[in-house]
């Protein structure tokens, strides 16, 4: 044999001659990795033929295809055992129309019809009897009261139409020559009295010890007239006056009086008229020289603390 | 300024202005409002005591009014039938 042949594997070099076979492993210990290189320029782009390929839109097509073209082999499934839809539906309306309800095992003999109810409520409702009321004590409209029972007067009673017949005065009558046929209002000369503003003279007065006249001095006056005036004395020292003037009010509307009254026991007093009817009032007073002791006042005969309240007091005496 | 005549149980009886009154009497400032019978004077103060109102005579109703009348024409009628 003469000639030499080698064989590479890469790793290992194996040759070959007519002295025999020799091999050498031709790759060392792995080295440290390199450094890395430039990135190297983009290559071209290469073109792939896909003319032997489908398109997603052929595959499907190709399948549904595929789908159409299987023949199922109809003669091999046997449904003569199977009803068809039609026979489903006939036979449960058969079965339905053969069920039989046992009519004659229910008995209602013992229940109402709706008729017999009916019935026999018609008859209990007219059967109910109510308790008949006694109405004896009560009247009607066709027992009604009597003019008596209701302490009327009878319908055949003549009402007496004159003043005269039941024992009244007519309306001609005069008190004071003032006919009653309306509100009477009185004066003072009606009743022989002083007029409101007048004031005695000292001849009428009959004060003595002086001629010069007489003073007027106000002695007292009240601070709160609206207020009630109870039984009081007021104590002043009026030893040297002879008179008083005391200015009172009569009434809650300060109706104003005025009396003149010396020393002693009086009573001041009116009586007016008002609701057709007539009424007095009164208040008693004692005037001493330590002052003017006042009563209770009275209308009528009940205490009122609200009429015949003094609001001032004169003194009246004699100048020298 | 006003003179309060004073009751032995304190009430205020009545007031008038300090140169009508008397040396004894309480001077004040000023009278409590309204009717001064209703108040006590006690250690320089007011107290409000007003006194219970006096029973007043029941108004005749227009029933017994009518009662009446009725019973004045019974009478009237019986003595003119008589």
């Amino acid at each position: 044999m003469s000639g030499i042949t080698h064989e590479w594997n890469g790793t290992i070099l194996t040759i070959t001659s007519d002295s025999g076979t020799s091999s050498a492993d031709l790759q060392g210990a792995k080295g440290e990795t390199g450094i890395r290189g430039p990135q190297g320029a983009p290559g071209t782009s290469a073109s792939v033929d896909l003319s032997n390929y489908y398109t997603m839109e052929e595959t499907e097509a190709a399948i549904n295809d595929a789908i159409g073209a299987i023949e199922i082999p109809e003669a091999e499934v046997d449904l003569s055992n199977y009803y068809t839809k039609e026979e489903t539906n006939t036979a449960i309306n058969d079965a339905i129309g053969a069920i039989e309800f046992p009519e004659g095992t229910t008995d209602l003999s013992d229940y109402y019809t709706k008729t017999e109810t009916n019935a026999e409520i018609t008859k209990a409702i007219e059967a109910i009897e109510f308790p008949e009321t006694d109405l004896s004590n009560y009247y009607s409209k066709d027992n009604p009261p009597t003019a008596a029972e209701v302490g009327a007067l009878p319908n055949t009673t003549v009402i007496p139409s004159k003043a005269a017949d039941i024992g009244a005065v007519p309306t001609s009558r005069k008190i004071n020559n003032k006919a009653l046929t309306s509100d009477i209002t009185l004066t003072a000369a009606d009743v022989g009295a002083r007029a409101i503003d007048w004031l005695p003279t000292a001849e009428e007065l009959g004060i003595t010890g002086g001629s010069g006249g007489v003073t007027i001095t106000k002695l007292w006056e009240n601070a709160s007239p609206t207020s009630e005036f109870a039984a009081q004395t007021i104590a002043l020292n009026i030893t040297q006056y002879s008179l008083f003037l005391i200015d009172v009010a009569t009434s809650s509307d300060n109706e104003k009086y005025v009396y003149v009254t010396g020393k002693g026991s009086y009573e001041l007093s009116r009586l007016f008229y008002a609701n057709s009817k007539c009424y007095a009032q009164k208040r008693a007073a004692v005037i001493s020289n330590t002052g003017f002791q006042f009563d209770t006042a009275y209308q009528d005969s009940g205490a009122h603390s609200t009429i015949m309240k003094p609001l001032i007091i004169y003194g009246i005496k004699g100048v020298a | 300024m006003y003179a309060l005549n004073i009751a032995e149980d304190n009430r205020i009886l009545s007031a008038t202005f300090p140169e009508y009154a008397s040396k004894e009497a309480v001077i004040v400032e000023a009278l409590p409002e309204g009717n001064i019978a209703d108040y006590l004077y006690i250690d320089n103060e007011y107290v409000y005591s007003p006194l219970p109102e006096p029973e007043q005579p029941e108004q005749a109703t227009v029933e017994a009014r009518v009662a009446e009348l009725e019973q004045a024409l019974t009478l009237l009628l019986e003595g003119a039938t008589e």
